[in-house]
């Protein structure tokens, strides 16, 4: 398919967009494989060596009750990448839809699509996720769903644009008179030409998925104690800041930036190649 | 200028179903906050019935259109209703702490832009260069990292172990005299009072906070900044300009920044609401007054009113920011302005 | 007062090597109006750009060489150890002035306030217009606003790259007309670079016909408009509507310029030519002088 031709050319002359995509795949590895590997429970507390700094038994040092962090971070992972591919994914499939039927049909559908995205993007979006999970509870999937929420008009006016600018087309005319209906159109003709601009959206916004759980977290409106969370151990470690232990905040801070900063880079070198293909 | 009052007022229409989404959903979202108000008001050891008294006067029991009409009502009256937690009209209690989080807001835009444009310009100047790369690394880091961890990193390295900032405990030492208060930003209230020790003491203690919110909006202020440069660069008016023998500086700065300056306006309104969001968790680690930390004791004692009230502030505000930077562009930019 | 000898630029770019200039040989003498005519992607505008500095770092010079009054200059201006006193007007005359500032500024910022009135009086505006902005302009008043510009340079050669394309015929004439009175009372040099062959023939002396980056005949403008030996340029001069009696007299030029990024024929036009024999693909034909003040670069011209 032109895409993935378009992702092998590109990833082989952008050096850094592939390490990054390298990194990310073990990430990946690492979500599924770790907690099966990883040499502590991360929830087994063990006061006598709470706050020990990194050593060869606890590569990233042990928290206020003993536990072993590096463990806990692995096992992070893997539930802050499912909170933030479960909110991509929900806000990819209801937001392409807005931004579809807005796009496409235009007039009153268009306007109210429009009305309902400003009116989320009235908010400042953290806030909205704040007050949404502060309302619903404190629940994985309130989370989930805040963050969908939240991420919904960037896919809507993504989609919209897309296919506002290629309705009058050729290729749709002629789609229409060779008798396809409008959702035929939609689906097998319009859709797929978005999915260039999506696959960029998507990573740039899973990166922001994993920062809106964790900062809800870190406030308390997020994942609770002692759920491994990179959030919470940051929280966690605040406090300790000030008295020196520097471990119990750093490490799990330095996963998620981590994370976070390999999917914005994909996400820069995937809209590179997305746009440099447009313009040619 | 009748022009400009007529665009005000037009933009401020548009601007109204937006808003009257946004009073309904900050509605319907605090009355799905938990916990029963009525409880919490009664006070200590209350009786059945005077909850239920309570719960009348409060409408709790009437259908929640009924509420809902009741509360557009208060809001045309500016009433916002009593915080259950500081017992004051929530009006005045997002009153008293909004330039507290103004003044961060404003100072982090400030310096976000001071730190992002000129570093958008030197990488478009240089476009694919080791320089180059290395912005647009740098903004995409600060974008990447969290306000809670960045925040935590300054105070280990400025106040832990440099000893150079003050104790993340808010806005002034709570040990010195506080200034007399004007405006409620204390830097310019020091500046207005010849405080020049409240003066050190305010910068001191917001600096910490503004670099950490700053660094969540570099991001995206350097990438259009720099984005908008190259665009500008490449067109047609910039070769001509080239042919002219034009001092290199008039070219950059008068010719091709002015021009790209017009998208970097756009994105400052849109980094500005942003940062009012990060704020919460600014206001949190640094103990500082605002209405950030405000809302969130009000979320988690389920204080209806001031969540109520906050979010409708916020968005308010927003709103009215944006309409604000429509206008500001309209006037900066000659083609909109003199088109009306 | 301008040569270029054997001038071949390439870029690198995403698609490749393009090989836009080839061996151009061109020659401007002080006050001489010389037309450069070509179709659109000819490399007209590369040539041109070259001589005034305009191009970018991406344009290698493989050989050759621009000389002005003997120095050598380099087609980037920023490499230029002096300013040399060469200006250009573009095609696209809103679309070269900047748009967030008034023209009497823009007239200010190149030539300095004093000389603003006179630069507008020298083109024939009214000096009132100079707080106007671009877009309350007209696209010919623009375009004068654009000569001002590189009048204020105080250039000794003006090239004026498709300056009335996009223009109605009326102000193309009075444009053009302006041009004519400029060269003559400033004694200016012209390059006009323009794929209008009947433009160039009413007002210039002399015309170089360019293909696929290779100047392929320099004749003056009598000859070439009556007998041109290059099979290119006979069929361009074939095409223009003054030379056909009829509409249906009106002949294309058969094919398309070839990629300029891809593998090239050592005479580019050969693929469009029905005079090719063998020997055309063996080297790039030189451009040979075959009377006083007429060069042909074909091994096979039309007598």
């Amino acid at each position: 398919m032109a895409l993935t031709a378009t992702l092998q050319f590109g990833l082989r002359r952008d050096v850094l967009t592939s390490t990054v995509l390298a990194f990310i795949v073990i990430i990946c590895v690492v979500a599924v494989f770790g907690p099966f590997l990883a040499g502590h429970d991360p929830l087994a507390t063990d006061p006598a060596n709470a706050l020990r700094p990194p050593t060869w038994v606890n590569p990233c040092g042990t928290d206020q009750v003993g536990r072993d962090i590096c463990t806990r971070i692995i096992f992070a992972t893997r539930l802050d990448l499912f909170i933030s591919i479960g909110s991509v994914l929900i806000a990819l499939i209801f937001g392409s839809l807005i931004g579809a039927f807005a796009g496409f049909f235009g007039g009153p559908v268009d306007r109210l699509a429009m009305w309902l995205v400003d009116t989320i993007m009235a908010f400042p979006l953290f806030l909205l996720a704040m007050a949404i999970v502060a309302a619903l509870g404190n629940s994985l999937a309130n989370i989930i769903y805040a963050t969908a929420l939240v991420n919904i008009p960037f896919y809507a006016r993504t989609v919209r644009a897309e296919i506002a600018q290629r309705r009058e087309a050729g290729f749709v005319d002629a789609a229409r008179i060779s008798g396809n209906g409008p959702f035929r159109i939609l689906a097998r003709h319009l859709f797929p030409t978005t999915i260039p601009q999506l696959v960029v959206q998507m990573t740039l916004t899973m990166g922001w998925a994993i920062l809106n759980a964790a900062s809800l977290s870190f406030i308390g409106l997020g994942i609770r104690p002692p759920t491994p969370e990179w959030g919470i151990m940051v929280a966690e470690g605040a406090s300790f800041i000030v008295t020196g232990e520097w471990w119990v905040a750093l490490f799990p801070g330095l996963a998620l930036v981590a994370v976070v900063l390999s999917l914005n880079l994909l996400g820069d070198g995937l809209r590179d190649m997305v746009d440099a293909r447009d313009r040619r | 200028m009748k022009s400009l009052a007529f665009t005000v007022f037009r933009r401020l229409i548009l601007g109204l179903p937006t808003l009257a989404g946004v009073v309904i959903v900050s509605f319907v979202l605090t009355h799905l906050l938990p916990g029963d108000p009525a409880v919490y008001f009664a006070g200590a050891a209350p009786t059945p019935e005077a909850i239920a008294d309570l719960r009348k006067s409060l409408l709790l029991d009437r259908p929640l259109w009924e509420q809902f009409l009741a509360y557009l009502g208060h809001l045309a009256h500016g009433d916002l209703g009593r915080s259950l937690v500081t017992g004051q009209p929530v009006l005045s209690d997002l009153y008293t702490r909004l330039p507290a989080t103004l003044e961060l807001t404003l100072t982090a835009l400030a310096l976000a832009i001071l730190i992002a444009v000129p570093l958008g310009v030197l990488a478009a100047l240089s476009k694919g260069s080791v320089v180059d790369h290395v912005c647009r690394v740098f903004s995409t880091t600060a974008l990447s990292m969290p306000s809670f961890f960045t925040s935590l990193l300054l105070v280990f390295v400025f106040y832990y172990a440099l000893g150079v900032s003050p104790a993340p405990l808010g806005r002034v030492d709570p040990m010195a005299f506080p200034v007399t208060e004007r405006t409620g930003f204390v830097v310019v209230d020091s500046v207005l009072a010849a405080d020049w020790s409240s003066l050190r003491d305010g910068v001191a203690h917001i600096l910490l906070p503004a670099t950490a919110l700053a660094l969540s909006g570099i991001g995206p202020l350097m990438r259009i900044t720099r984005g908008a440069m190259l665009g500008i660069l490449s067109s047609d008016f910039m070769r001509a300009a080239r042919s002219y023998d034009m001092s290199r500086w008039k070219v950059v700065y008068v010719y091709a920044l002015r021009n790209a300056l017009l998208p970097v306006l756009t994105t400052a309104g849109f980094v500005f609401s942003f940062l009012i969001s990060a704020n919460v968790v600014i206001e949190k680690v640094f103990s500082w007054p605002g209405i950030g930390s405000y809302a969130l004791e009000a979320l988690v004692a389920s204080d209806y009113a001031a969540v109520q009230g906050f979010v409708l502030a916020v968005a308010t505000v927003y709103v009215l920011t944006n309409i604000f930077i429509d206008i500001l562009y309209g006037l900066v930019d000659v083609r909109v302005r003199l088109a009306g | 007062m301008l040569i270029i000898e054997d001038l071949t630029i390439h870029f690198s770019t995403r698609r490749g090597l393009v090989q836009a200039l080839d061996r151009v040989n061109l020659e401007i003498a002080p006050g001489e109006v010389v037309g450069l005519v070509g179709e659109s992607g000819s490399g007209k505008s590369v040539l041109s750009y070259a001589i005034s500095g305009l191009l970018d770092a991406a344009a290698q010079v493989v050989s050759g060489r621009i000389q002005w009054y003997g120095k050598t200059i380099e087609p980037v201006r920023e490499r230029r150890a002096t300013r040399v006193a060469i200006a250009q007007i573009f095609q696209n005359p809103r679309g070269s002035l900047n748009p967030i500032r008034s023209v009497g500024r823009q007239l200010a910022d190149v030539a300095g306030r004093s000389r603003v009135k006179s630069l507008m009086e020298s083109v024939h505006l009214d000096p009132v217009k100079a707080a106007q902005y671009p877009f309350e302009l007209s696209g010919g008043q623009c375009q004068r606003i654009s000569i001002a510009l590189a009048l204020g340079c105080e250039p000794e050669l003006l090239i004026a790259d498709e300056p009335t394309t996009g223009l109605d015929v009326t102000t193309e004439a009075a444009v053009m007309a302006l041009i004519d009175e400029l060269s003559a009372s400033r004694r200016m040099s012209t390059l006009l670079v323009t794929h209008n062959l009947a433009l160039a023939a009413v007002h210039c002396d002399r015309i170089l016909v360019m293909h696929a980056g290779q100047i392929v005949e320099n004749a003056p403008v009598e000859i070439l408009t009556q007998t041109p030996r290059h099979p290119y340029a006979s069929r361009l001069l074939a095409a223009t509507p003054q030379h056909s009696a009829t509409a249906a007299d009106l002949q294309t030029v058969p094919g398309n310029l070839p990629d300029l990024a891809g593998p090239l024929p050592p005479c580019r036009f050969a693929t469009r030519c029905d005079r090719r024999q063998p020997d055309c693909d063996l080297t790039t034909p030189p451009l040979v002088t075959i009377a006083p003040n007429h060069l042909v670069a074909c091994r096979h011209p039309l007598c």
